[in-house]
């Protein structure tokens, strides 16, 4: 998902009317709607773990309703309590590109946290980001999941992916996958890869390191 | 923290997009993220009570 997307930018010839989850205007009427399907599961794994007393903190507070793919999906946090230190964008910003801002509890960097610019690394897509850090921050989640769909302009290649953070690339939605680092996300990703592998359905695609 | 993002599917790729379009198998997909977290916690937890966490 790059950045400039026009407003007709994939050929989706496959659509779903009457689903709740589809897109309501053209130019992609129809075709299912990546915020409405993001929202989705993810309410559907909030409401699967908050009895189980995980405590869960959505972050997105934005989104785009324009393109069926686009900065529009829901991020969910889960965990307890670490560290609330509220900053402002320009120092979240400088923390982050810094790798200077540290979980108090286990000294990582909370760069991990920044996830998907979205449209500009300037604009909009930069704001949001850095509010949705920020609540991350305050939340202070042990970890953080963040639920995309994607698209591609080749309509025959499919898939499920997983990305880990790989930091020192600060390329935003870079192509160049990487090899996963080792540590606890690749962990993470491997054992919920494991659980959705067991389902079938979609294939999986792997699991890349990508500066996230 | 530990950080993944998971791209569900391709909505560009009809048998995805069909997939995923079924209620029954976005539950399924829920339950499995979810009880991959919780297990993650728990592992966390442990982790961390036997002091061979961070």
């Amino acid at each position: 998902m790059g950045t400039g997307r026009s407003s007709h930018f994939y050929d989706i010839r496959h659509t779903f009317p009457d689903h709740a989850l589809a897109m309501a205007a053209s130019p992609y009427a129809g075709a299912l709607a990546e915020h409405l399907l993001n929202q989705d599961l993810v309410a559907r794994i909030a409401k699967l773990l908050r009895p189980a007393g995980v405590r869960v903190v959505l972050t997105r507070i934005a989104r785009s309703t324009s393109n069926p793919v686009a900065t529009a999906s829901v991020d969910t946090l889960v965990g307890e309590a670490i560290v609330a230190a509220p900053l402002t964008p320009a120092a979240l910003t400088a923390l982050y590109r810094t790798g200077a801002a540290l979980n108090p509890r286990n000294r990582e960097p909370l760069r991990a946290a920044y996830a998907d610019y979205g449209a500009s690394a300037a604009g909009a897509g930069l704001r949001n980001i850095l509010a949705r850090a920020e609540r991350a921050n305050r939340a202070a989640a042990d970890l953080a999941v963040v639920i995309h769909a994607d698209a591609v302009n080749d309509p025959d290649v499919r898939g499920r992916l997983l990305f880990v953070y790989h930091p020192g690339d600060e390329a935003v939605h870079a192509t160049n996958f990487r090899t996963p680092p080792p540590g606890r996300s690749l962990d993470l990703a491997r054992t919920i890869e494991s659980q959705l592998a067991a389902l079938g359905g979609i294939p999986p695609a792997g699991i890349y390191g990508r500066d996230l | 923290m530990p950080a993944v993002l998971i791209e569900t599917g391709r909505l560009t790729n009809a048998e995805d997009a069909r997939w995923l379009a079924e209620v029954v198998n976005r539950q399924s997909a829920a339950a499995a993220i979810a009880d991959a977290i919780a297990a993650f916690l728990q592992a966390l937890t442990d982790s961390t009570a036997s002091g061979s966490g961070n």
